[in-house]
């Protein structure tokens, strides 16, 4: 997703017209958006498999509660809410917390080795560009929390940070700053390091 | 935009940017998600109530898991289903249910196929050759009127 294109906006189109009876739009409403709830539920820490049953519930909600979603540009962030709160669900049943939640963790860099991270195990192998090898290295380096945050925040441009944060359930006020540390650790981190090269 | 929301360099937006691509590219979507999230709302634009799964259970569900169990519960406002797995001699998956009623029309979904039956008097429910892979449920109540019940889905 670019910084000029907003998934608000779009979101917002397809849901108003699903409203108003075109329950067609709905198909094209679920490819927009399932990528960035995919990424905030897998951001919460869920296997992929739970990610995928929560990203469901949330849909088969909205659809449940349609009508009662006033403002179709709020779409994205009651999907994200849901989704984040059935992850939550599903941790504290599995007595984890979400990634950021942790309170003694704010910095943007993690100080050890974090034997519960659910990121992908065999993601290098997958990454063919080397530029990405050596992103993922240094993402990985970052906080949990960090990496949520910019997992999700990249999903959309300025328009949608508001909503995007709300599914992350962080103040829209701290999104901005904490997005920046954790850039800022992300580029010294890429600055350290020879082997990068923006691409 | 609020005076939070400060202005991404073009360094910033670039790198915002790679990490989109790198998550897409390190940890994508399943490629049947949309397909089969499509599907589920299509269903449930029958304006079906999502049964809620008793505590607990959700830990039974995955296949892997340390010690297994094979009987799952779901309820909701006005049905509950209960589910118990067990294979049959030639290994196929084999599905028992109880509803809290008879007649009751309950589809057992698996993909994009509906495989419907109908609880007797003692509201027994069976399938035979299940498909492994994920499946959900799909219950019609006998009284007119009554609203239809969707399951999360799960794999037994």
């Amino acid at each position: 997703m670019t910084a000029t294109t907003s998934l608000v906006e779009e979101a917002a189109e397809l849901f108003a017209a699903f409203q108003d009876g075109r329950r067609g739009r709905i198909e094209p409403l679920v490819r927009l958006l399932n990528p960035t709830l995919w990424h905030v539920a897998r951001a919460c820490g869920l296997e992929r498999a739970d990610a995928e049953d929560v990203v469901q519930t949330a849909w088969l909600r909205l659809v449940d509660k349609a009508d009662t979603v006033r403002d179709p540009r709020t779409v994205l962030a009651w999907l994200g809410t849901t989704v984040r709160r059935e992850a939550w669900r599903i941790s504290r049943e599995r007595r984890r917390s979400l990634p950021w939640e942790d309170a003694d963790d704010d910095g943007a860099v993690r100080r050890g080795p974090d034997p519960g991270d659910p990121a992908p195990g065999p993601a290098e192998a997958l990454l063919r560009h080397e530029a990405q090898r050596v992103l993922w290295t240094h993402v990985s380096r970052l906080t949990p929390r960090c990496q949520a945050i910019l997992r999700v925040v990249s999903r959309g441009g300025p328009p949608d940070y508001a909503s995007l944060s709300e599914a992350l359930g962080i103040p829209v006020g701290s999104i901005g700053p904490t997005r920046g540390r954790c850039l800022a650790a992300l580029r010294a981190s890429l600055a350290a390091d020879p082997s990068w090269s923006p691409s | 935009m609020n005076e939070h929301d400060s202005p991404l360099d073009a360094v910033d937006a670039a790198l915002l940017q790679d990490i989109a691509r790198l998550y897409d590219a390190a940890d994508p979507p399943p490629a049947s998600l949309d397909d089969d999230v499509v599907f589920a709302v299509s269903l449930a634009a029958v304006d079906a109530e999502i049964a809620t799964l008793l505590d607990g259970a959700h830990l039974a569900l995955r296949a892997g898991e340390a010690s297994p169990t094979d009987t799952v519960t779901f309820t909701s406002s006005a049905l509950q289903l209960m589910l118990r797995t067990a294979e049959d001699d030639a290994g196929a998956l084999r599905i028992d249910g109880w509803v809290t009623g008879g007649g009751i029309d309950v589809a057992l979904i698996s993909g994009t196929t509906a495989h419907w039956t109908t609880s007797d008097a003692h509201g027994r429910l069976v399938w035979r050759d299940v498909p492994r892979g994920p499946l959900r449920f799909l219950l019609h109540p006998a009284e007119p009127g009554g609203k239809p019940v969707m399951t999360p889905v799960i794999e037994f």
